[in-house]
């Protein structure tokens, strides 16, 4: 664990560090390919703001509904006091639901169709989350379920004394390996078209199975999943039946 | 758009270098400086000052990040919350 590091002799902390990389890699790259494809860089510069801005918004409200009482931190807000949302942390799938969220209105604020940049951007989303999830590791959170086995991991600032699964370095694992096998999907021209739906029931996959290995009990529970495994369902199936539906227009 | 973006950009890197506590303003002023210095990149007689402002706007939304995100992190990790990018 190394929450921060010393850098010229200021104190620069790990995890922002990690997530400010992610985001300026993927998005540099998303860039550098809608430009080699002969897309407008400008609109979407502009795209990728509105998708960042909607995305941590998104993170941080998920984080606020799943393990803080809603209305005590509404309440909070109304005495003028932020210690919630300084304090608290994020959520992944908040922020990729902000994130398309941001898209749709960053497709309306430059009047661009979204369609076209769909093979530049996605395949870089897991390129940036894979380094979001360093931070995680460097920051001590997200961390797996105790183990006795090689792999196992102490965190002790973070208060866990036992050894722990480092769920954190598996998933960036993953996501580079899902970063690599996007960017070979659009290059596909029958699998192009489905770049987004394929990313997403790819990470679903991906987040369903990793949730049995986490024991960060602070993440939220329903019934028997988390409420992450609830999203990756409902995600999963959700692009079922949207590529069935465009396989059927089609 | 040109001069709305670097009026934001200068406002975003005072929030992430100067202003404590402010970093989470400085970001989404960021955010919003960087879509209206690409926008405004887009019209030739408002490139040069849309360029000055969306480089500042990256730059303080980037530092407001590191910091912000890193002390909301690091506090939900260390207080024994956990669960940051959960």
């Amino acid at each position: 664990m190394l929450p921060y590091i010393h850098l010229f002799g200021k104190v620069i902390p790990m995890y922002g560090l990690c997530m400010a990389t992610g985001l300026l890699l993927s998005s540099g790259l998303a860039l550098w390919r809608a430009r080699a494809e002969g897309g407008d860089v400008n609109s979407l510069l502009a795209i990728i703001a509105c998708i960042v801005g909607c995305g941590i918004g998104g993170a941080k409200l998920l984080y606020l509904l799943v393990s803080c009482d809603p209305r005590e931190v509404l309440r909070e807000l109304a005495r003028g006091d932020f210690t919630a949302l300084a304090n608290s942390g994020f959520v992944f799938y908040g922020g990729l639901i902000g994130g398309l969220l941001g898209a749709l209105l960053g497709g309306r604020i430059t009047g661009v169709s979204l369609r076209q940049y769909c093979a530049a951007v996605v395949p870089c989303v897991p390129l940036g989350h894979a380094f979001g999830r360093l931070g995680c590791f460097f920051a001590g959170c997200c961390y797996g379920r105790a183990t006795d086995g090689p792999l196992g991991v102490h965190f002790p600032a973070a208060g866990i004394d036992e050894a722990v699964i480092p769920t954190q370095l598996i998933e960036a694992g993953l996501n580079l390996c899902l970063f690599l096998l996007l960017l070979r999907w659009a290059d596909q021209s029958d699998r192009r078209a489905t770049i987004l739906p394929r990313y997403l029931m790819s990470y679903a996959i991906i987040r369903f199975l990793l949730e049995f290995l986490r024991g960060d009990e602070i993440r939220g529970f329903f019934a028997f999943l988390s409420v992450s495994q609830w999203i990756s369902v409902a995600l999963f199936l959700g692009c079922i039946l949207w590529m069935s539906r465009n396989r059927r227009s089609a | 758009m040109g001069v709305a973006s670097l009026v934001l950009g200068i406002i975003a890197l005072l929030c992430g270098f100067f202003l404590a506590g402010l970093q989470w303003v400085g970001a989404i002023v960021g955010v919003i400086g960087i879509i209206l210095g690409a926008l405004g990149r887009k019209k030739p007689e408002s490139k040069g000052i849309a360029t000055a402002g969306l480089v500042c706007s990256i730059i303080g939304f980037i530092v407001c990040i590191i910091i912000y995100v890193a002390c909301a992190g690091a506090c939900a990790a260390l207080s024994g919350a956990a669960g940051s990018l959960s």
